[in-house]
């Protein structure tokens, strides 16, 4: 019941390995503590790179999103010059929450308190007055909207830093590059987020979010209802839904993790099932032909039916699985998190084949998908029982082999175990830490 | 009698079904081709159709209907198991249009939800498309636009709105 009310980390570490007897616990401390929650503000969300938005929302130049991202409001746009930026979404005057728009075209954001004028580049064009400033009042834009330290993208995914000495994009993408071109060179065309994204409250730690997306292990248990469902969908037998849910996890670096299996779910873009019916079927089988003559059999057949999972550090969730969706989870404090989910779709789809793409992700994902709300339970059970028991270790150990000393951020390991949460995790601790910072 | 009285009256008794949570009851009210929509949270006056292009939170066919029964009467659909309290409140009952044998009708409603002694609240409007069988209705369409600008805490939405 008595939770450290400690301003500063306890010297006591958060996780702790046995590698004799292939023990890893997380302290549930870290789901909880406020301190954790201003540390990771500080070192976390201050340096890592954080998923802000896909480049086809902000197609047209003048359009403008708005988002919570690590913490801060955040002007997505594209500009009349065609560049696209991140403005924190605050006056310059005052500090006033500049637009509450979740999304528009605008040329300029008027901020109605003292009404100042900013143009879509950020700049700061009047002061709704003719007197009282000097003429270099503005000088070097320093009243201009202030842009975030960082954007970047890497194939459409725009990502922002906080840090304006941290390394590229690229670099810290690491491996995750080659899973991110797995989803995006299918679609000659690119992809577009769908309108409708789904948000919701969660009152449990935003950790619990992330890492379950890379949890394979729960699947058979918690979502036995899920894949009953899934079985019939593809007119397997259970034999068949069991020989096919086999797979690898894997370690990217700088923390990122993931997982792939073969179960089948269907995929819209190349891998028919029974359940997206007849009319799509020449469509979709079409498209695996062409992705297996353009990419070879190996690579073609992995993007048509493969299932990937991936958890870009900290907080950014990539699947390619039954929908192909893009989701983030930040924390509103120690024990509520915002998480959102978009789905994503090739440009230029066929209509019947987008509107089984849509289905089936809902068959599995969102608040009122067959999955989405018993983790959504299950979350929630963890949040109470850390509230309740007196001192508790969260155990990730499952796959550890005793005595290795294999590098866990680079993890090779059966989909079902959890060494993808020990890469997720082996990273935390290092950047809750100050060990890894992800500057030059 | 108007046509009013025996549309609340299908309404209310299905409002019972769902509070009650008789699931099997409540798909015997379904057209064979009935759907079951909850358009996102954020996109004001979307088209009820437009769940072929956009991602709504639900957008159940007829099939998916079925499933979802089969899940939630289960003891795996452990968002609702213990099953929350429920409680539909539907009101401001109108019958916008009449087609043949089609009514046109849309409702407000207001649904409290009690889970490990939390009170959620659940509020908007119903649009229902729903065919005469005999002295009563079976729903063809059944689409429920939420008020709130987020959805808070409490988990999904396992119990039908």
């Amino acid at each position: 019941m008595n939770a450290p009310a400690s301003k500063d980390l306890p010297s006591a570490p958060y996780i702790q390995v046995d590698r004799t007897r292939g023990r890893f616990l997380v302290d549930k401390r870290a789901f909880m503590d406020q301190a954790v929650f201003e540390r990771e503000r500080n070192f976390i969300f201050n340096r890592c790179w954080l998923y802000v938005a896909h480049e086809s929302e902000v197609r047209e130049p003048g359009t403008f999103l708005t988002r919570q991202v690590g913490g801060y409001n955040i002007i997505f746009n594209k500009d009349r010059n065609g560049k696209v930026n991140a403005f924190h979404n605050l006056c310059t005057h005052r500090g006033t929450l500049l637009t509450t728009e979740t999304c528009g075209k605008a040329r300029v954001f008027t901020c109605p308190y003292h009404g100042w004028v900013f143009g879509d580049t950020g700049e700061l064009l009047n002061q709704n007055t003719t007197y009282g400033y000097g003429p270099d009042f503005n000088e070097g834009g320093f009243y201009n909207l202030h842009a975030v330290a960082r954007l970047e993208q890497y194939r459409g995914f725009y990502f922002l830093n906080m840090n304006p000495r941290a390394i590229s994009l690229e670099k810290y993408l690491a491996d995750t590059r080659e899973w991110i071109d797995l989803i995006v060179d299918p679609h000659e065309q690119g992809l577009e987020v769908t309108p409708g994204a789904q948000e919701f409250h969660a009152p449990c730690n935003w950790k619990s979010i992330s890492e379950n997306q890379i949890d394979s292990y729960h699947g058979i248990s918690l979502h036995s209802s899920y894949f009953q469902y899934a079985r019939k969908r593809a007119a397997e037998s259970a034999e068949q839904q069991a020989s096919t849910y086999v797979g690898r996890a894997y370690g990217f670096g700088n923390g990122h993790a993931g997982f792939e299996t073969t179960v089948r779910s269907g995929k819209p873009s190349a891998d028919w099932i029974p359940a997206f019916g007849e009319e799509t079927r020449p469509l979709i089988e079409a498209k695996q032909a062409e992705l297996v003559k353009k990419w070879g059999q190996e690579r073609g057949m992995r993007m048509a039916t493969s299932n990937r999972n991936m958890l870009i550090f900290p907080n950014t969730i990539l699947n390619d699985v039954m929908s192909l969706s893009v989701r983030t989870s930040y924390p509103l404090s120690p024990t509520t998190t915002l998480s959102n989910i978009w789905n994503l779709a090739p440009v230029g789809e066929d209509p019947l084949v987008r509107k089984v793409r849509l289905q089936n992700h809902l068959t599995f994902v969102g608040p009122g998908g067959f999955a989405h709300p018993d983790d959504y339970e299950m979350f929630e059970r963890r949040a109470i029982g850390d509230q309740q028991s007196p001192a508790f270790m969260h155990d990730y150990s499952k796959g550890m082999v005793p005595g290795s000393d294999d590098d866990p951020l680079y993890v090779r390991g059966d989909h079902a175990d959890e060494g993808q949460q020990r890469a997720w995790w082996t990273q935390w601790d290092r950047v809750l830490r100050g060990e890894e910072t992800f500057e030059e | 009698m108007t046509l009013k009285e025996p549309v609340e009256k299908f309404l209310f008794e299905e409002a019972d079904l769902l509070d009650r949570w008789q699931l099997n009851d409540w798909e015997a009210l379904l057209t064979d081709d009935a759907e079951y929509l909850v358009p996102p949270i954020g996109l004001k006056d979307i088209e009820e159709t437009a769940y072929d292009t956009t991602l709504f939170i639900i957008a159940d066919d007829r099939a998916m209907l079925a499933a979802r029964v089969e899940r939630m009467s289960g003891k795996s659909a452990y968002c609702e198991n213990p099953r929350s309290n429920i409680r539909h409140l539907v009101s401001n009952v109108r019958i916008l249009e009449e087609n043949g044998d089609t009514l046109s009708v849309v409702a407000n409603f207001c649904i409290y939800r009690v889970r490990r002694s939390q009170i959620t609240q659940y509020m908007g409007q119903y649009r229902y498309l729903l065919k005469r069988d005999g002295d009563s209705f079976r729903i063809r369409r059944k689409t429920a636009y939420l008020d709130l600008d987020a959805l808070a805490g409490q988990g999904g939405l396992g119990f039908i709105l």
